[in-house]
């Protein structure tokens, strides 16, 4: 049979990530397959089937109550719905206008901020930043709804913002820990739970491998109630996080599954996959592989280091991965260069299915062991275009201004990029007329990188920006010839006479 | 806790049957895919999957406790919307088995979809509303990631308004709010073209208000023509409707149509389809999960969006005037069945509208004469097995109906439900007694004490006692709503209501009175439960004369 995705000329991947891989997710197990099948065929009444499922997780995880949301950002605002309306109508459907409620700020370690932090902001809620006990205590109102932290290293017992430290905060003082620990191993009873937390969120569509579009909440009955009150069928602010009867069924069926699966024997299949591509691209010589075992609950997965000098064999990690993604058979594998001058790839195998680690071994040996030149120095440019540049960006629907203010040093270039709402250092290349440049900006909570690609004609470059995975779009540069200002600036000797 | 550690605890958790119990039904039932149900109008309908599966004890939602329900409502999402083709999950099970990269998969779709319909592109989100939001973010923020991450903070964004005429306003436009716009309602076509100005992201209406139909004053083609010169998008919310093809609404003007998987069309019930203008489209997927954002908690499967681009080919495929005749069929055998119940009418209704069609049997009767209201036979209905939900109302002319909708029905169903219907309704029953004399006189002021979930309210009730007649207020955390109820004995049972733009509230006060206090439940619709205390407020009301000035105050 042909590939569903091949029928309308889409290319599937291997996916050597793990389950934390966003654009790739992971595959359902078979089982929760079958009980999405079984759901499809009938109707039920949907408060009855959350109680339902409400109940049997709670039994099987030995968590107070379980809620399934559709996916783990949505669970994650649906709690934060909870918090600040306490399970009152009446102060649901009024959400993100937040005006008149008691509760409508979230604390968050500045250590845990995140993107997904963005399903909190939907709420209307403040963020409100600590850094430290000290602040967190001080941070603490009755105007705060919820705690929210991630499960990182800097939430581990021991920690000076520990769970623990943070839920003996907050204890007396009632507000609810919510812990996202979307691509973590679920432990039973949750880990999380037991050191303090109220509430822990699961993605479905990551280690347990549950539909996709599902996720987990574990915890405290009384929110989780207002959670689901919170969230779709039930019109309000959740109502566009819609999640269906099967995806309800098939994350319950995910979690029975997860506890009834053999997880030591996974561990082994998956050792024996890396010790299969690690034994065949080992033969090449240059090449370094390790196997590392990571304990901790996060995408936990074998994974292989595959490391080289790039100086001997002619490639980068990061080429080799870009590589591998875009041409067939593909593969999704992470790179990284470390500070010894080596570079690496390395294979994850937690979504790997039987039989893959054949094709994987075959490919990375033969790109390994292909000869290559070493990379051709940098071309000379062919024009200067040090200045100030007038930058109109074509997004998908609509156009902006920008600038940029570019210095230019042989081929290197550096400078500032000046948007709508951010100002980004930049840096890149010139080689002839070709220009590439890279703006990373820095915003708390939200990661955002433009890479100009163009070419300069006629005192104009044109080209595409990169914008990773919010897509792309299209620039055109012109330099600004506007005359810089030349004016002595006058200093008065006192307080203004006129304002 | 090590691994080893957590298994071997496991061995003590009562692991019940759900999934194991699953695989046994699966293996009970002939051929899951889609043949069976194909052939199920001319072969013996026990053949049919679902209506097997709901006849089987070890139904999978049986398996947790719940009982599921034959669904003659319609694409109603709260019971489940609709149930997915077969060819629905054929695709649905292809699509979980790889990896692939969902921009790529998007792109693949929206062409395809492009294909399929004659609109200009298409793009799949989790539901309708998340498309609704999704859309409204494209038109805030033009595709442009720097104000998408922004979102709902505003601040500093040129387009920043929405215009919803008021006849549209509804729950779903909460989808809308949610990305923080600043909505303006509209009521005639100069309203709407003085409203248009350069901060206005969007025009959004829904397609089942009659007041958008031809030759309306406010009608799709009337909106479109005067937002065309300005450039503004207008976004038709068709959730509930049959596809047309090519879109109808787009064909008048509209720049985007939204539709809802898990109705009409028959895909994923947790997917929607979006139609029309490709860059607005790009911007809508650009903010759509799994891109980090606003869009990042509507999170869409890989194979919700294949479910749902299959759902359109079968729709597309679909025999519709074989669908029709067959579900006429089935209301034959119902009202044939129903003939025999004396002072029973009912009446073939054939939907021509696109929302919700499919055809319907009136069935109605005299309340006072059978002694009997559309609401008890619903509820009865809805929470007795066999299950059947339906769509019941009473009419200030004393009559009292119900529809039997069949879109959502299954083969085979039509004989449990004219079974039970004819159960039901030739029961005899006797007239209602009237109503026991009041044990207490409510009126006055209470103070009240709210149990949600997860929190505690103080409330207020102003109640005026009339025999057995409540009426009064409701002071909320946030509303006053309006009371209205009785009081038989000592039961007490009011309902306040609040008619809030895009929003609907009630709350069903149900307890009893002892002494000073009344206690009991509340019932808050889909909003579910909460439960309440009130005592008598005892303050003293003021009593001191009010005194007129004679002029403007000489201080303030």
């Amino acid at each position: 049979m042909s590939n569903i995705y091949r029928a309308i000329g889409l290319e599937p991947l291997i996916d050597c990530r793990g389950a934390i891989q966003n654009m790739l997710g992971s595959l359902r197990r078979p089982s929760v397959q079958r009980a999405m099948e079984a759901a499809s065929h009938n109707f039920v009444q949907y408060d009855e089937l959350a109680d339902g499922i409400g109940r049997r997780l709670a039994e099987l995880t030995g968590a107070e109550w379980g809620m399934v949301s559709s996916g783990c950002a949505a669970g994650m605002k649906h709690l934060t719905a909870a918090c600040v309306s306490g399970g009152n109508p009446e102060k649901l459907i009024r959400i993100p206008n937040l005006k008149g409620f008691d509760k409508y700020e979230v604390i968050i370690p500045g250590y845990a901020r995140n993107v997904y932090d963005h399903s909190i902001r939907n709420i209307g809620v403040s963020i409100v930043h600590v850094n430290t006990a000290e602040e967190l205590k001080r941070a603490i109102s009755s105007r705060t709804a919820m705690i929210y932290l991630t499960s990182v290293k800097s939430s581990d017992a021991g920690q000076p913002l520990s769970l623990e430290v943070i839920a003996d905060i907050a204890k007396p003082s009632n507000i609810p820990v919510l812990v996202d620990c979307a691509p973590d191993n679920l432990t039973i009873p949750p880990v999380h739970l037991e050191r303090g937390a109220s509430v822990v969120a699961y993605s479905g569509g990551k280690a347990m491998g549950g539909p996709h579009c599902a996720g987990l909440l574990l915890g405290n009955k009384d929110l989780l109630m207002s959670a689901w009150q919170a969230s779709s069928p039930h019109h309000g602010p959740g109502r566009d996080n819609k999640v269906g009867r099967e995806e309800m069924i098939g994350m319950l069926a995910a979690v029975e599954d997860w506890i009834q699966r053999d997880h030591d024997k996974d561990w082994q299949r998956w050792l024996s996959w890396l010790n299969t591509i690690s034994s065949h691209v080992s033969r090449i010589e240059g090449i370094k592989t390790t196997i590392i075992e990571p304990t901790g609950l996060g995408n936990k997965s074998p994974v292989l280091n595959i490391s080289w000098d790039p100086t001997e064999i002619h490639i980068k990690g990061e080429e080799l991965a870009e590589l591998v993604a875009r041409t067939k058979p593909r593969m999704a594998i992470g790179n990284r260069d470390t500070n010894d001058g080596m570079t690496s790839v390395y294979i994850a195998t937690s979504q790997m299915q039987d039989g893959e680690e054949h094709i994987v071994a075959n490919r990375l040996y033969e790109l390994l062991s292909q000869k290559r030149s070493p990379a051709a120095p940098l071309k000379p440019p062919s024009v200067n275009i040090e200045g100030e540049w007038k930058v109109q960006i074509q997004y998908f629907s609509s156009i902006a201004q920008h600038q940029l203010i570019i210095k230019q040093e042989g081929n290197w270039l550096s400078g500032v990029h000046q948007t709508e709402f951010n100002s980004a250092n930049i840096n890149g290349t010139i080689e002839g007329n070709q220009i590439r440049l890279q703006s990373p900006m820095r915003i708390i909570g939200d990661q955002l990188t433009y890479i100009f690609s163009g070419s300069l004609n006629e005192n104009m470059v044109q080209g595409d920006v990169y914008l990773g995975e919010y897509l792309s779009a299209k620039f055109t540069a012109t330099r600004n010839t506007t005359k810089p200002v030349r004016k002595k600036v006058m200093i008065p000797a006192g307080p203004p006479l006129a304002t | 806790m090590n691994r080893r550690k957590l298994i071997k605890g496991l061995a003590m958790l009562p692991i019940a049957s759900s999934v194991i119990s699953n695989e046994k039904l699966i293996a009970a039932v002939p051929g899951t895919s889609g043949d069976n149900l194909r052939n199920a109008e001319t072969t013996d309908y026990e053949q049919n999957t679902t209506f097997t599966s709901f006849m089987d004890e070890s139904n999978i939602f049986r398996s947790i406790g719940v009982e599921p329900v034959i669904n003659c409502m319609g694409t109603f999402t709260i019971i489940g919307g609709s149930l997915e083709r077969p060819a629905v999950r054929t695709a649905m099970e292809a699509a979980s088995h790889n990896f692939v990269q969902y921009d790529e998969l998007a792109d693949g779709i929206g062409q395809r979809l492009a294909d399929l319909t004659g609109a200009e592109w298409g793009m799949v989100s989790a539901g309708c509303a998340a498309g609704l939001k999704h859309i409204t973010a494209a038109c805030v923020t033009g595709g442009n990631p720097e104000k998408l991450i922004r979102i709902p903070d505003l601040t500093g964004f040129d387009k920043t308004e929405v215009i919803i005429p008021g006849f549209s306003r509804n729950a779903y436009d909460h989808a809308i709010r949610n990305i923080g716009v600043k909505i303006i309602s509209v009521n005639t076509p100069e309203e709407l073209e003085k409203s248009i100005n350069p901060k206005t992201a969007m025009i959004y209406i829904r397609s089942t208000d009659t007041d958008t139909f031809t030759g309306q004053p406010l009608s799709l083609e009337e909106i479109a023509r005067i937002a065309k010169p300005h450039k503004v998008p207008v976004l038709v919310d068709a959730a509930a409707e049959n596809l047309t093809l090519p879109p109808v609404h787009l064909k008048r003007g509209a720049t985007i149509v939204a539709y809802s998987g898990g109705k009409a069309i028959c895909g994923p019930q947790c997917a929607g389809l979006m139609l029309g203008d490709k860059s607005i489209l790009m911007s809508a997927w650009q903010a759509s999960s799994p891109h980090h954002g606003p869009g990042r908690d509507n999170k869409v499967g890989r194979e919700e969006m294949i479910g749902m681009m299959a759902a359109v080919e079968d729709w597309v495929k679909r025999d519709h005037a074989g669908d029709w005749k067959r579900w006429l069929s089935w209301l034959d055998v119902i009202a044939k069945k129903l003939s025999t119940v004396e002072g029973i009418k009912t009446e073939v209704i054939e939907r021509t509208l696109l929302d919700n069609k499919t055809p319907v049997l009136k069935v109605s009767w005299d309340s006072s004469r059978l002694h009997l209201s559309g609401f008890e036979v619903a509820e009865e209905l809805g929470r007795n097995k066999p299950r059947i939900a339906v769509w019941a109302e009473d009419e200030s002319n004393g009559y009292s109906f119900f529809n039997v909708t069949t879109g959502q029905m299954q083969a085979g169903e039509e004989k449990i439900v004219a079974e039970r219907l004819y159960e039901v309704l030739s029961r005899k029953r006797s007239p209602k007694p009237g109503m026991i004399a009041p044990s207490a006189n409510l009126t006055g002021a209470w103070d009240v004490r709210v149990q949600f979930f997860s929190s505690i309210s103080q409330h207020n009730f102003t109640i005026i006692q009339d025999g057995n007649w409540i009426s009064g207020s409701h002071k909320g955390d946030m509303d006053v709503l309006n009371l209205s109820g009785t009081i038989e004995g000592d039961q007490i049972k009011f309902r306040s209501t609040k008619r809030i733009i895009g929003d609907d509230l009630e709350f069903l006060f149900k307890g009893i009175i002892v002494g000073d206090t009344m206690s009991g439940d509340i019932h808050m619709g889909e909003y579910r439960t909460a439960k309440f205390t009130a005592t008598r407020n005892t303050t003293k009301p003021v009593r001191k004369k009010v005194m007129i000035p004679a002029g403007p105050p000489l201080a303030t």
